[in-house]
This record gives C-alpha cells, structure tokens and sequence, in this order.
C-alpha cells in the first residue's frame, strides 16, 4: 500500500503540473528514473504471480474487447498502464485517483488472463514456473513439486488465486499470505491445464505415495504403554506367534441365523472383504449351496439334514429340530477340513427338498459353516475360531418376510403370519439358545427415533464378547465407558429421522460384552465417512475402508442403516481372526 | 433349467408353484393332524419361499440370464462379437 501511495503522489505530482515543457521533462524524467507501470505492479509484494503483459499485445484493441463494459474508468485505466499521460484538463480528487489504481489493477488482471493462454504468455509463466516462482505443494508425498496459479472462477469478485500441483491433481492457497488476496479471475480456470498440454514434458509422474494414518491400534490391537519397554514387549510377542504360526490352517467361521434373516446378504459382505466373488462350484450340481471364492468356501448346514422333506412331513418334525441334523457327519466334515483336508459333502436340494449326491469340497484358507445350528453341538462349536449370531427381533422379522413373501402367489398377510407362529416353539427351543454361545451377536430391532411400524428403519446393535484373544471390540470414544452420541448437527446435517449412536458395557448370559448400536439412516456418502471417522478399533486398514466397502456393496439390503455398517465391521474383525491366527497378512481389496 | 446350470425365471416360477402347493398342504395338515406335523408343514412352506427368494436374487445377479448379449456368448463362445482380449 505505501508503494502505491507513493505512486499516487508521484501522479498527483505529474497530473497538476500544467506546462508542456515542464511535462515533457517530467516525462522524459520519468521514463528514465522510474519503471513502467506493468513492471512496478509486477514487482510489488503479493503480485509474483503475474508475468508483464507485452504492450503491443495491450495495444492491440482486438485483445481488449469486452473489457471496457467490465471496469470501471476504462480510458483512464489503460492510459495508467501504458504510461501515457492522461488528459492534462482532467483534475481527479483523491478518492477517485484510488478508484482508478484500483481499475487499472483489474484491468490489467484481465488482460492478463487473455495473455496466458497465448504462446507468448505461456512461454512467460513457463520460465516462472522453471523458477518454483508460484511456490510448491504443500503436501509431503508430492515431494516438493512447483505448482502453477490457478483461478476457480473466471469472474472477478468471485474468489482468490489458488495453486495447482500436477502431481496430486489438486488446488491449495499460495504459500505466501500477500499473494492470498488476488483474484483468480487474472488467472482463469484453464491456464493450468493448458500450460501442461502445451508442455506435456513437465508433467510430473501421478502421485504414488498414499498416506496411511498408523495409530498404535492398527499396528498392533493388544493395548500396551507407549513407552520404549511397552514397544519392545509388544515386538518380541509378536516374534514369538510367527515362531508358533500354524502354516496352512484353515480358519472356521460359523454363522446362525433363522431362515429368511439376512444370512446371505452377511455372507456376501463377509466375502467381499477378502475379494473375488463367491460362486457355486464351477461344474457340479447347480442347486449347491455352498458358495467358494478365493480366499473363502460357504457351506451351508442344511447339507447335513439326515431328514430330507418327506422324511420330515413323515415324523412331523421341523428343520429347526437337532434331529433333523446329521451331527456327527457335519462334525467329521468341519474337522477334515480344518485339517486340510477335501470333504464329499452331501447336497441338500431346497427346490425338490431331496438329499443329492454329495459333492468334494477342498479344505480352504477360510471356512465359513452358515444355518440353523452351527454352534448347536460341542464338538462342532470347539471347531469354530469365530462365532457370529443374527438375532432379528419378532416385529422385524415379520416385516421382512412380508417384504420378501408378499408379492408371491399364494402368500397372504394370514399365511406369513401362521408360518412365523408354528416355527417359533422350535426356534425358541434350538436356536435361539445358540446365541449365548456367540462372539459377536447382531441384534435388529425397530427403530426408537420415531414410532414406525413398518420396519423400514431399523436399530442394530453390535454385541462383541470382551476377552477374547483373537479380536478387539469396536468402540466409541472411549473404551469401556458409555457414550450417547448423535453426530448430525453443525459439522454434519443429516435428514430426517437421522442417527443415533449408543457405546457401553454390558452383560451377556453372564459375560462381559461392549455394545455398539446404530439407530437410524445413512442419507448421504459424508454421514458414513463422517461416522467411520468416529470410531475406533475398527479393524480398518485404512482410513475410508468401511466407506468403500460399504459403497462398493451399496446395491445390497441394509447398505444405508445399521445392519450393513455393522456387518462390514464383523467382516473386518473375521479378517483380523484370521490374520492373527495365519500370521499372514490380508491385503485389503479396492 | 438350461443345461449350462443358470438360474431363469422358469426355475423361479416352479418353486413359486410350489410354495403355492405347500401353503394349501399346511392348512390341510393343521386342521388334520397335531401340532407337530402342522409346524412341519408350515416350516416346509418357509423353506420353500426363502428358496424361491433366493433363485429371484440369483436370476437378477447372473449376467447371463438378463443380459441377452451375454446369453448370445454363452451358446456361440466363438462369435465375433464375444471376442475377449486380455491387456
């Protein structure tokens, strides 16, 4: 500002002067002593990023128009920057003589922006861009890459000049505060991009670092002092588990759940952590159950029903009943396998509701036995490395056969209803029970934000078993206490009826356990990452995994409430089982 | 069923006749027999259904039975139009 006063003064001296003589000394005077217009502005503090014009390309009026309806004092202004005297008769006041600093100075931000995208601007901002002179990216992984100037709008009064960096792709403010205050209309938005189509020899190589947040939990989820003894401790454990690593081994998973509860949705989430997706085996009977991708094989445990339909009609006597179920055979099985060893598993048909001739399934890295009963018999349970239960509660399991049942013909509201009532003393009896037995039980229940009846939004709660040495339950905040929390306010605005978190400890059939619960809707994209960001122990191995996994499955039921958030999460933690039972590494999938 | 094993709406429409069939049989059952042999019945009907669900998802999720391009390469692997190229 001082420069520019003092160039005023110097104006104001030449503009009251009268005689020709003395004005043309002055001129002569000034053309000798001090520095054109373009080239003083260039020079102030905060204007490095500006090249000097060419003045025959000012001169040409034909690069000018358009401009004169855009500032204010037109003549006056480009008189300014090409050093010409303006009208002697012409007295301006003080305040006007700013105004017309101030026209030239956009004016000349103007002309600039035309300048740039022609060869011969182009040509200058090169050589400023070869001399780091628009600064350099401020983001470490860039490496300390030159940037050029950028504007994000072509009006002026809309915003600053921001710098681009070619390598991350990405727009920062000037590093320097006196150039934070330009408009990035005397930029353009386009003369980034045509600069490095121009010269395509500077564009840098992509970016190929990515940050990856390390915390203490994800490098290692058992809790130890931050101190040089806690570290040491903490590697030499973990020495000592790859010395025991059991090479080779299968890791079981089991999953219970009532028929018609989202297993399969779970599974294929599950899987989608681990890649690849699950198919029936490739050239066997097509109405097998099990489903086998690369890392994982699903069998499903109706394969082992010693009573095939007719068999059940007969005796009277449901699926749900142990006796319907071979145990020992499902218990030989699941042992071979862990093992190592291939299996000749039977097929139970559901279409034709027959037994068919069995089928060999080899002995995977990860087994996951999914039905009515895998955490039924001992011997089957002490096979299991993890034990995931669904437990959908009357209301919504009623709302959900509805939903699926209600288009078929034949199905009424009566017979949804009538079908639910005759299996539950047999559920109750077998299945439920089984729940006690779990590590990880997902709870669905309607939702208490607003009454609904229908069960479209829906409250789920995660219960994970504390003590165990093969996971970490999620938690909120802080571990062990209890935290209500509702993250829609005024960082994050969500629609209508919302979302509400709920962490704490709790008692399980007697066991310790850590509840996590979601009441609510997803709406947009920001809530989830928003959430994720909340949240700790997640078995995440990046920042945004449960994001991505979520939006990668987003065509899948429950991709926008508690139930697909909750169940990805499990599938994290199956991961992390599984790596610290394997010592191997999971590399995540994008 | 096409031999190739892929799921088709026909597939879907007998279990749904199926179901139709069980849920007739369970009433039947319930006022015939005891209780017993009624959940049973009822439970076949429940198993039925979830199997028709599963072949509606299965025949939405094949490429091959709703995209007929893809049902066109399945029978002539050697068309022009179903060239594969490897990067």
């Amino acid at each position: 500002m001082a420069a520019r006063q003092g160039r005023q003064a110097a104006n104001s001296v030449d503009l009251v002067s009268e005689s020709d003589s003395e004005d043309s000394e002055d001129m002569s005077g000034s053309d000798a002593d001090e520095p054109s217009w373009i080239s003083w502005f260039c020079g102030l503090r905060g204007n490095e990023f500006f090249c000097e014009v060419d003045e025959d390309y000012i001169e040409d009026d034909f690069n000018l128009s358009g401009l004169a309806s855009q500032v204010p004092y037109y003549e006056y202004a480009l008189d300014m920057i090409l050093d010409n005297e303006p009208p002697a008769d012409v007295m301006l006041t003080d305040q006007q003589h700013e105004m017309l600093e101030n026209a030239a100075e956009m004016l000349y931000g103007l002309i600039h922006a035309r300048y740039l995208v022609t060869q011969r601007g182009l040509n200058a901002m090169l050589e400023k861009f070869k001399n780091c002179d628009f600064g350099r990216c401020p983001r470490v992984l860039c490496d300390g890459q030159p940037c050029l100037p950028v504007g994000t709008s072509d009006l002026p009064g809309t915003s600053t000049v921001k710098i681009f960096c070619p390598k991350c792709e990405d727009i920062y403010y000037p590093r320097i505060d006196y150039q934070c205050s330009i408009d990035g209309a005397y930029f353009g938005t386009t003369f980034p991009h045509l600069m490095l189509m121009t010269y395509p020899m500077y564009r840098p190589p992509k970016a190929t670092g990515k940050y990856v947040p390390l915390t203490m939990q994800t490098l290692n989820a058992n809790r130890v002092r931050a101190t040089p003894a806690g570290l040491q401790a903490r590697s030499r454990a973990r020495v000592c588990r790859v010395q025991a690593a059991k090479d080779g081994k299968t890791v079981v998973i089991g999953l219970a759940a009532d028929s018609g509860c989202g297993k399969s949705t779970f599974m294929r989430r599950m899987t989608s952590i681990f890649g690849g997706s699950a198919k029936p085996p490739a050239g066997g009977n097509p109405d097998s159950n099990t489903l086998i991708s690369d890392m994982t094989t699903v069998i499903c445990l109706d394969d082992y029903h010693c009573l095939d339909r007719k068999g059940r009609a007969e005796k009277g006597v449901t699926a749900l009943a142990p006796e319907a179920q071979n145990f020992d055979l499902m218990y030989e099985q699941v042992k071979a396998m862990k093992e190592g060893k291939a299996a000749d598993k039977p097929i139970y048909n559901h279409v034709t509701g027959a037994l068919d001739a069995p089928e060999k399934i080899e002995s995977p890295n990860i087994l996951v036995i999914e039905g009515l009963h895998p955490f039924y018999d001992e011997r089957v349970r002490d096979l299991l490395d993890f034990k995931v239960y669904l437990d959908i509660s009357d209301e919504i399991k009623f709302a959900w056969k509805i939903q699926r049942d209600m288009a078929e013909r034949g199905h009424s509201l009566d017979s949804i209803k009538k079908s639910i009532e005759a299996r539950k003393p047999d559920f109750d009896a077998y299945i439920d029970p089984q729940k006690k037995h779990a590590d990880m039980i997902i709870q669905v229940l309607p939702t208490q934000l607003v009454p609904d009846d229908e069960g479209k939004i829906l409250r789920v709660r995660l219960i994970q078993k504390e003590g165990k040495k093969l996971f970490d339950p999620v938690y909120l905040f802080d571990e062990g206490s209890t935290i209500s929390w509702i993250p829609c306010g005024r960082k994050l605005t969500c629609s209508f009826p919302g979302i509400k978190f709920y962490y704490g400890p709790d008692t399980w059939y007697g066991e310790d356990v850590s509840v996590l619960e979601m009441d609510g809707q997803f709406d947009k994209l920001e809530e989830l990452i928003y959430v994720e960001s909340h949240l700790s122990n997640t078995s995440a191995k990046f920042y945004g995994e449960i994001t991505q996994q979520m939006l990668k499955n987003s065509s899948f039921p429950g991709s926008n409430n508690g139930t697909g958030l909750l169940q990805t999460i499990i599938g994290l933690k199956v991961r992390e089982v599984y790596e610290r039972i394997t010592e191997k590494e999971v590399v995540p999938v994008s | 069923m096409r031999s190739s094993g892929h799921p088709s709406m026909k597939d879907v429409e007998e279990i749904e006749k199926k179901v139709e069939q069980a849920i007739k049989d369970a009433d039947t059952t319930c006022k015939e027999s005891d209780a017993a042999h009624c959940a049973a019945a009822w439970d076949n009907v429940e198993e039925l259904s979830a199997a028709a669900a599963h072949k509606k998802v299965a025949v939405q999720n094949d490429p091959i039975s709703t995209d007929p391009l893809e049902q066109f390469c399945d029978d002539n692997p050697d068309a022009d139009e179903c060239r594969v190229y490897e990067d």
